[in-house]
């Protein structure tokens, strides 16, 4: 009788997995298994269908711009997943980012401050669509497609010329009130909205730093600027970025605190 | 060391993150999930070399402490999502919740992950036997239900004259 009771129990289970299977097999209960003929026809034709929801819903930017697939980008290693977990447990509660730190991802390398960082982005399930570390030690935060554009700079606050001097991330926008000139200045754009980005300085000059585009499903770009020295003076430093869409207009504006 | 955690967790992340949402509301796989694997970094020397009645353990344990966690936040009161029962099957499901959570447990590990008594009794953190009994007497109990409710009928047993 039990096997019975047991069986029905698994054919019950809430998250099925093929080891139901296995185990109505086990207790000599026949499952719906699909035939293997219909099973290829099924997934030849779920393939047909994503082929061409892709094509449907692939935006024009993706035509022009050069995407990289994040599925396809190398995995995290578990150092960066335990830094993604953190970013969860660390948070007040109810305010987890919620990111999938197993399905983090390398995007790419830059030279920043004279050494060699790297970006590493984990697609997120909670009110962020994504989080995002410039590692080791840099900077990083979550970010939706309800903020176009999402920026934290790095400055080395005045010390004591005693003292090494420790560098400071600080979210723009924030208002927090930090002394100091910004080193470098990283962040992420959101596709959909997003085409161009310029980082401007306090002497009317700018810059349009390098963005790497990332497909769905974080489905935005990503950039490191590494300011150059002779800007990291209080007279010259860098005082904001903008954001324009595809017709050139400005749709978001962050402003960098330090100075 | 590392090498062996990438290796646990390409092999049983999936494993572990369906025996979450068998048990968990969708709002909390990802944190169990996260700090599940952030515990088996840290001990990484202590895993066993079949790793997963261990990570179902710690998985259980990290979901009581969220459990906890969330009932303080708010006051006492059940949580808004409750965690997923069995499914298509109604008269089960009320049987099914209707039991002890230590019932209902060692079914689910039975039915659901498919685990043997011996790999059942790591996850409870009891002895074979212990577990193999507490197994029995659950299974007892929901058919006890499901024939209350007309839904399932024993095999009569054979009677020695």
């Amino acid at each position: 009788m039990t096997d019975a009771l047991i069986a029905r129990l698994a054919a019950a289970n809430p998250v099925p997995n093929d080891g139901l299977h296995q185990l109505a097999e086990r207790v000599g209960v026949r499952t719906s298994r699909v035939p293997m003929r219909r099973r290829w026809l099924m997934i030849a034709l779920a393939t047909v269908a994503v082929l061409a929801a892709i094509l449907v819903a692939t935006p024009a930017w993706a035509l022009v711009r050069d995407v990289l697939p994040f599925w396809n980008q190398p995995s995290a290693p578990s150092s960066v997943k335990v830094v993604f977990s953190h970013m969860n447990r660390g948070a007040p509660a109810g305010m987890s980012p919620q990111a999938v730190s197993g399905d983090s991802r390398e995007i790419e390398q830059a030279t920043i401050g004279g050494e060699t960082k790297t970006l590493w982005v984990a697609p997120s399930t909670g009110r962020f669509d994504f989080c995002w570390i410039w590692g080791p030690n840099l900077a990083g935060t979550c970010s939706s497609s309800a903020q176009p554009l999402g920026v934290v700079y790095t400055t080395i606050p005045p010390h004591d010329p005693g003292q090494p001097a420790q560098t400071t991330n600080i979210p723009a926008n924030s208002g927090y009130p930090e002394n100091g000139v910004p080193l470098w200045v990283t962040g992420s754009a959101i596709s959909s909205t997003v085409s161009d980005l310029v980082i401007r300085f306090r002497d009317g000059s700018s810059v349009r730093p390098h963005i790497v585009w990332v497909s769905a499903p974080i489905n935005a770009g990503f950039f490191a600027y590494d300011i150059p020295a002779d800007r990291q003076s209080s007279g010259d430093h860098a005082t904001e970025v903008d954001a324009f869409d595809q017709n050139g207009k400005l749709i978001s504006k962050q402003t960098i605190m330090g100075g | 060391m590392t090498q062996r955690f990438e290796q646990i967790y390409a092999d049983h992340r999936e494993a572990v993150r369906a025996y979450v949402r068998r048990r968990a509301p969708d709002p909390l796989v990802d944190d169990v999930v996260s700090e599940t694997f952030v515990v088996c970094l840290r001990r990484i020397g202590q895993v066993p070399p079949e790793p997963l009645p261990w990570l179902y353990a710690v998985a259980w344990r990290t979901l009581a402490n969220e459990r906890r966690k969330q009932a303080r936040n708010t006051h006492g009161q059940p949580l808004p999502v409750a965690p997923p029962g069995p499914v298509g099957d109604g008269v089960l499901a009320k049987a099914f919740n209707a039991l002890s959570e230590r019932d209902r447990e060692v079914l689910r590990l039975v039915a659901w992950e498919g685990l043997s008594l011996s790999d059942a009794a790591t996850v409870l953190g009891c002895s074979g036997v212990t577990c193999r009994v507490r197994y029995h007497r659950a299974k007892a109990r929901l058919a006890s239900r499901l024939e209350v409710a007309g839904s399932f009928r024993a095999e009569p047993k054979e009677v020695t004259r």
